[in-house]
Order: structure tokens, then sequence, then C-alpha cells
């Protein structure tokens, strides 16, 4: 397409000026890996808008932004490269436009799989049972049963890895197409370890530029409940499981049960760090965002909010006679959430974790030759910022 | 209006001063003549202070003592520079880091493309704007009021006693009656009829690197109302760049790496000086001076296919083709002139072994002006080329001050509340040359005490 052309040679150009200024190589990995780079293509710029974590640190360290001519913009450069690699990556293709872009698309899915729950229920039950109160034991599988729920999350999570994966693998070779050296397992720690503690999510402890040009480290901390939230949760699924498929003590469990206390923590942790990047997204400087990503972004909060609403609703209500429309519909989110997963931000985690093992190797290597004995004909030329 | 010290400028001297006085308990208003994206003068654009390090710190690599320190400002000034000066600002850059750090600024540890200078050099994490946005979210927070957009108009001086302003903010003019005030604008590298006084119609074809708005009015002002004058009236640091670069602040970016891997003609055709004399970054500073006295004041890097990835190429594609006689004519060279230049440096050349990380052995012989080193035949096609203008850095006009920062008058007396920091002072340290990182500790440390002398000065007084 004509505009994705525009934009990636833009993205080109930006790097060349930045490559040339090397002023940011402090704040973050995008900068050190620019700097072992002398040309770009469309691969290392897609590489480059992933391993970019949007902190805004380096718009506001740059004097070429606009309204200087060299209109530089890292942070929203990025944001529409990663947006272009979220569609171009998935599969199908068309259903990343149709799903991820709006939240309307998780709306719909939300919508369908709840009322396809119902219609199960009124199809295999007695319509009048849907407002009795059930309590106990196996109460979750008094209208669904169990082996109806395991088979639809699991086809369902089958589907969102499958997707990820198809993504993964195409992007993983999209980015390593000119690289001939192994990654090797250190460099999946260096990786794993920046990704957990979400180092470029924050200028190297100065923290990003969360609203505007002051430092803050909000948004790091409200990810992480988000995604330590997000893992508690699985923490919990996956010890549901076992207590009811190997200890054969089936659901719901008592408020002080490891599992309940687990999803509780996940799920309040969720709540905060939703509404907070919700309300920082809508403080945040318009100048370093795309419209356009920061509504996929949003909508990929605004589900995950859903989810973990509507989950501690029925944790709260689950005594009541409520419980099963409750259950009904927590159900259809998460459904629609998983469905959905592969299109919308969701994904962001797969490609820049991949970004990051990029990273952490091409880091490896840099170091290992410039500690080399031997000087080698080495891509990165040698020191080049004027010094005033 | 009415203010405890009024600081005229909004870069890193000015900010230093105002923050000083500020912590010395003055009341203090900055006037900024740029607008607020703009703030910070050539301050946005720079990378590092230079400091004497004795005790070590977690951002810089090894010791660096004063007379180290001073040693290298006399090296580069050919030994003329005010020692006694010199020296008072070496040993209070000691302290920089620190209390910098404290005033916002953070620190960027020594990574692969500043390890050379990790010694003497401490680098803004971020650069020069992040350095300048820290400054004035500090000065917010302590209650300095900054106006953006106002520029010194002129002054009501009473004998050595600085009385009011006449300040234009915007489209109004307020009068700002401050009892001291401290300048540090800046020289008048970005005023071309000024230029064009020493240099003729050749002004017009200089590229400014840095702020549009350092236009010397204030520094003119001070002359005109009996301040001393120091440093070269003609006299700027200029550098090799780009000759695509925008007419003002294009910055670091427009710099030009490709001179010693090739020749450099002028607008006839014909070489000029020794293209490979030394490194780069030891040879690029007088390469802007070289050009301002060429032709049009304009260069051509001439380099063939062998040379592309050896150096990092310009933000702007150079001009390609497959024979010399194409390349000249794309040039707008005489392409009989250029073919000339380029078959007699190819025959000079002598064999050697071409490397760029050292002074290599590959040198013309009979050649006039020589090439020294990296001289390689030019004969692999496409041949290449980037166009070169002289980028003026800085100037070194200013007003002459004593070791508190105060203004010395014409007739040798001290002005009483008047005091000066930052590149119009420059003069008084370094009357020529320039040492990496010294352009900010000189502003910063000058500052620093400019802001202290005059919250002191005013405390004083009101005692009386």
């Amino acid at each position: 397409m004509e505009s994705d052309k525009n934009l990636f040679d833009d993205g080109k150009r930006q790097m060349r000026l930045c490559n040339a200024c090397r002023y940011c190589e402090g704040y973050c990995a995008v900068w050190q890996a620019i700097e072992w780079r002398r040309d770009f293509d469309d691969h290392d710029m897609t590489y480059l808008a992933n391993l970019c974590h949007d902190c805004g640190d380096c718009y506001y360290a740059c004097p070429f932004t606009t309204p200087h001519q060299f209109g530089i913009n890292p942070p929203k450069l990025f944001a529409q490269l990663r947006e272009k690699t979220y569609q171009k990556y998935t599969w199908p293709v068309a259903w990343g436009k149709a799903l991820g872009e709006k939240i309307s698309g998780f709306w719909i899915a939300f919508l369908l799989a709840t009322l396809l729950f119902f219609g199960f229920i009124f199809a295999t039950n007695d319509p009048a049972s849907v407002w009795q109160k059930y309590t106990g034991e196996g109460s979750f599988y008094a209208l669904i049963p169990e082996y109806f729920m395991i088979g639809v999350f699991s086809a369902l999570g089958l589907w969102m890895i499958g997707v990820w994966l198809i993504g993964a693998r195409k992007f993983w070779r999209d980015i390593r197409s000119s690289k001939n050296e192994k990654v090797m397992f250190q460099d999946i720690v260096t990786a794993t370890k920046y990704a957990m503690s979400l180092r470029y999510l924050g200028g190297e402890g100065e923290g990003c530029a969360d609203t505007d040009e002051e430092p803050a480290t909000n948004r790091r901390w409200l990810h992480h409940f988000v995604g330590y939230g997000f893992l508690l949760t699985f923490a919990s699924t996956s010890l549901a499981a076992f207590y009811a498929h190997i200890l054969h003590i089936p659901a719901p469990y008592p408020v002080f049960h490891p599992v309940v206390i687990l999803g509780t923590l996940g799920g309040v942790g969720m709540i905060i760090g939703t509404t907070g990047l919700l309300y920082l997204k809508l403080k945040r400087d318009p100048d370093l965002t795309d419209e356009k990503a920061s509504k996929s972004g949003a909508s990929f909060i605004m589900a995950l909010w859903t989810v973990n609403v509507t989950g501690m609703l029925l944790l709260i209500f689950r005594e009541t006679a409520a419980m099963n429309s409750l259950l009904v519909i927590h159900l259809g989110s998460v459904a629609a959430f998983f469905f959905t997963a592969p299109y919308t931000k969701f994904v962001h985690f797969v490609y820049r974790y991949l970004a990051l093992v990029n990273y952490a190797n091409e880091e490896r290597l840099a170091k290992e030759e410039e500690t080399a004995p031997t000087v080698k004909n080495k891509p990165k030329t040698a020191a080049h910022h004027k010094a005033n | 209006m009415e203010t405890d010290v009024l600081v005229v400028g909004g870069g890193n001297a000015a900010l230093c001063a105002a923050l000083s006085a500020r912590d010395h308990g003055a009341r203090v208003l900055v006037i900024e003549r740029a607008p607020k994206f703009y703030r910070g003068g050539n301050s946005r654009h720079t990378r590092d202070f230079r400091v004497m390090n004795i005790k070590g710190n977690d951002f810089m690599i090894g010791r660096y003592t004063e007379d180290e320190f001073v040693d290298d400002l006399k090296r580069v000034a050919g030994g003329e520079i005010n020692e006694d000066l010199a020296r008072l600002i070496v040993r209070e850059s000691e302290t920089l880091p620190e209390w910098l750090g404290k005033q916002g600024v953070s620190w960027q540890p020594a990574l692969s493309g500043t390890l050379h200078l990790a010694r003497t050099n401490i680098f803004q994490l971020g650069g020069g704007k992040a350095m300048m946005n820290a400054y004035y979210r500090t000065a917010q927070k302590k209650g300095i009021e900054v106006w953006y957009e106002s520029m010194l108009e002129d002054m009501e001086i009473e004998g050595n006693e600085f009385k009011a302003a006449r300040v234009r903010k915007k489209d109004s003019v307020v009068t700002v009656k401050a009892k001291a005030i401290i300048v540090a604008s800046g020289g008048f590298e970005a005023n071309r009829e000024w230029h064009r006084k020493y240099w003729g119609s050749a002004a017009d074809n200089f590229i400014i690197r840095g702020t549009p708005y350092n236009q010397g009015n204030v520094l003119k002002l001070l002359l005109d109302y009996g301040v001393a004058r120091v440093g070269e009236p003609d006299a700027f640091h200029a550098v090799a760049v780009d000759g695509r670069a925008p007419e003002n602040d294009g910055g670091i970016v427009t710099r030009l790496d490709s001179v010693p891997f090739g020749i450099v003609v002028n607008k006839d055709g014909q070489r000029f000086y020794d293209e490979g004399e030394d490194f780069w970054p030891k040879r690029y500073a007088i390469w802007g001076g070289l050009i301002a006295r060429q032709p049009d004041q304009i260069a051509f890097s001439i380099f063939d296919s062998k040379m592309i990835g050896k150096f990092m190429p310009s933000v702007w594609d150079p001009v390609s083709a497959d024979t010399i006689k194409g390349l000249a004519e794309q040039l707008g060279l005489d392409s009989d002139a250029v073919e000339k230049t380029v078959k007699e440096f190819n025959e000079a050349t002598r064999p050697g072994t071409f490397n760029p990380a050292e002074l290599d052995d590959c040198r013309t012989e009979g050649l006039k002006p020589p090439k020294s080193h990296w001289a390689v035949k030019i004969d692999q096609p496409p041949y290449y080329a980037y166009p070169l203008k002289a980028g003026i850095t800085f100037t070194y006009l200013g007003v002459k001050v004593n070791e508190h920062a105060r203004m010395i008058m014409e007739d040798g007396s001290l002005a009483k509340n008047m005091f000066a920091s930052g590149e119009i002072t420059a003069g008084n340290v370094l009357k020529r040359g320039y040492l990496a990182g010294f352009g900010l500790t000189l502003g910063a440390t000058l500052g620093r005490i400019a802001g202290r002398e005059a919250a002191n000065g005013i405390r004083q007084e009101s005692v009386r």
C-alpha cells in the first residue's frame, strides 16, 4: 500500500537522522539497536517499532520534533508501525482489521458469546432454572456442564495460542532475515529479564514521560499490575484445574482457597492496572500518540477490564440468584477476549518479547565484538557525537 | 514589574544563574527570547560537560586533574588563555555533576558512543534538550518566573548600575525593575547582518548550526553602554556541514564524516587543503573556516564506491554518477577541471595499506596541497559527492567579566549589579579554539557564581 510505503520510508529517514545524533542512546534498547546499523530496511523498522515500549522519553529530549522541519517523532512513528505489525503478521489478515482495530470487535464478540451461552442454557435446561439460586459444590456447572466449558475454552485457548504462534513465526523470520548468528539460551534469559522487569518502559530508571515530559514511573507499575495480575489469574486457573481434575474437588472454592485468593489478587490487580492505564492514556500528550494505535490500545485495555470486572462481580454475587447470569456474562467476556486476542493489542507481548530476544542477541554479539582481541570489520563506526 | 534578579537568556548558563540566585534567596525572572519549544538556545544541541574529576563518579571513567584540564585549554587556545579565570572554572567544575544533579539534570553512564570522552566529560541523559527540560521543571518548582518570547530591548543604566530593563513580551512592552541583572544570552552567530560587516555577501552562505535566536542584541546593547569587550569581533567557531543542512538549527545531524575518505574540491574544481592531515574529529573544526574562505563558500567531498560503508553516511543522500564527468555535471562544476583534479590526485597517490583507524601510509607525493593519509585512488564507480558548507557554532565576541562573573566596564571599573555568563563571556577564557564540553562547563560554573553573587549583593544592600 502506498501509505505503508510512505510510513516505512519516513521511518527510515527518521532513523538515519537519529543515528547521526545518538543523544538518546542512554534511554532504551532502540537507540542501542540503531547504533548497530548503518541502513534500515522494512524489517529493521518493524523490529525497532516493537522494541519500543512507548515511554516517550526520546520525544521530549529531541530538539527536532515538529515544529522543527526535521519532524522527528519516534513514539508516534513506532506506534503506527506496531499497528501495521499487529495486522500484517496475524492470521487471517483480514480479521485483524475487523476485530482488533476498534473496541466494537470485542463488544460484538462478547455479545454473541453471551447470547450463545444463554442459548445453550435455554436449549438444555428449563428456562426457569436460569433464575434459580445454586450454591455449593458444582454450582457453576449446574446449567452448563463442565465438559462443555472445558471443551469451549480449550478450543478458544488453542485458537489464541495457535494464531499467536503463526504471527510469531512470520515476525521472527522477518526480523531475523539478515541474521546468521544463532540465538543462544542466555539471550532468551536476558530478554525474559528485560520483559519481566519492563526495563525499557521507563528510560533506564528515570521513568517514562507518562503524560508530559516529567519522568514518572506510573505506567510501569500499572503495567506490572496488569501483567502480573494476568499471570496470577492464569496461575489461579491452572491451580483450579489441578484441584478439579487431579484432586477431584470441583469449583467453586471457598473465599480463602488458594484458587480464589490468586484469582482475586490477579483480578483486582488487573482492574487497578487497566483503570490507571486508561486514565493515563486519556491524559497523554496527543503529539506523540497515533490516534489509531491509541484506540486499539484502549479497546484492548477496556476488554481486559470488562473480563476482570465481570469476574469480580461473579465472585461477589456467586451466592445469589444472579450467579447464573453473571457466570454466563463472564464466560461470554472471556470467550470474546480469547477469540479476539490474536487481533487486539494483546499480541504486543508476543512481538515485543521476540524483539527483545533479537535485541539480547545483538547486544551480546556487540559486547563480544567490543571485547574481542581482533578488530573485525564491524558496522558500527567510531564515536560520532559532537561534544559541545 | 519588579524582581530581584533579572536573567536574560534561557540556556544552560541562564538557568544555572537563575537557579543559583533562587537558591540564595532572590526572586528571579527569566526572559527567554525564543518560544517555549525553542527555549534553551544552543544548549538544546549540547551533549556533555567537561569536568575535573578526582574522586570519581558513576558516570565517568578514570581521573582528570585540574592541571591536565588547564593544559588542555591552553593547548586548544594556542597558549592564550586567562589562566586565573580558567583555573577557577576548572576547580568549580568538579562539583558540577552533583550540583546539576540536584537541579534535576540526569547523567548517562559511559556507553560505546561516549567512551572516548568518558574520562574528561560527563554526558547528559538524553542530551541538551532533556537537560533544559529538567532545568525549567526545577525552576518552576522553585518559583522562578519564566517569560517566553520576551526580549530585552533596552536598559536603564546609571553609572555602573543597572536600574531597569525594557522587555518586549510578545506584543507588549514591559518595564522590569530589578536589583541585579545577569546576562546569559549567547553570541551573535545567528545574525547574518552582523556577519556581513566582516564577511560581506559570503555571510549569506553560512549555515547556522544552532538556535536562530542568538542575534546578539543584548551583546550589542551592553557594548554600547560601555561594558568592556573581549574576543575578536569577527571570530567564530565553524565546522564543515552537509551543504543541504537547513539554514538554522540543524544541530549535530548536519555533520559530515566523508572528508578523509576522498578529496574535497571547491567551486572551481580545485583542491585547497590536505584532507588527510589528521583524524576527522581533530580536523572538522578547521574545515568550517576553510570553506568560508572558498568562492561561494561551498566545497564538495568526492569519493568512490570503495569508501561506501567506511564512515557514517550523511542524513542526506550523496549525489552519485558512473563517471567523474557525470558527477561534476550534476554538481554544477566544470567537469574538465574536476576530471583533471581527480586524475592528478590519482597519479600522485603512493601505494600503502589503507586503514582509517590509524594515520596510515597512504599518501600523495608531489601534489599540492598533499593528502597525508588515507590517499587512495578514486577509480571505482559509481562516484559520490556531498556538498559542504561552513556551519557556524558560536562567536567569540563578548563582554569582560571578573572571577565573580561581574561585568567590567571599558574604564576598568566594576559594574555594580551586572553579571554575565555563558557564551557571551567565553572570550574571557578562550580567544580561539574549542575544547569539547567546555562551553557548558563555563556557562554552568560562571552562571552558578553569577547567581550567588547577584543574590548576595542584593542581601548585603538591603542590610545596609
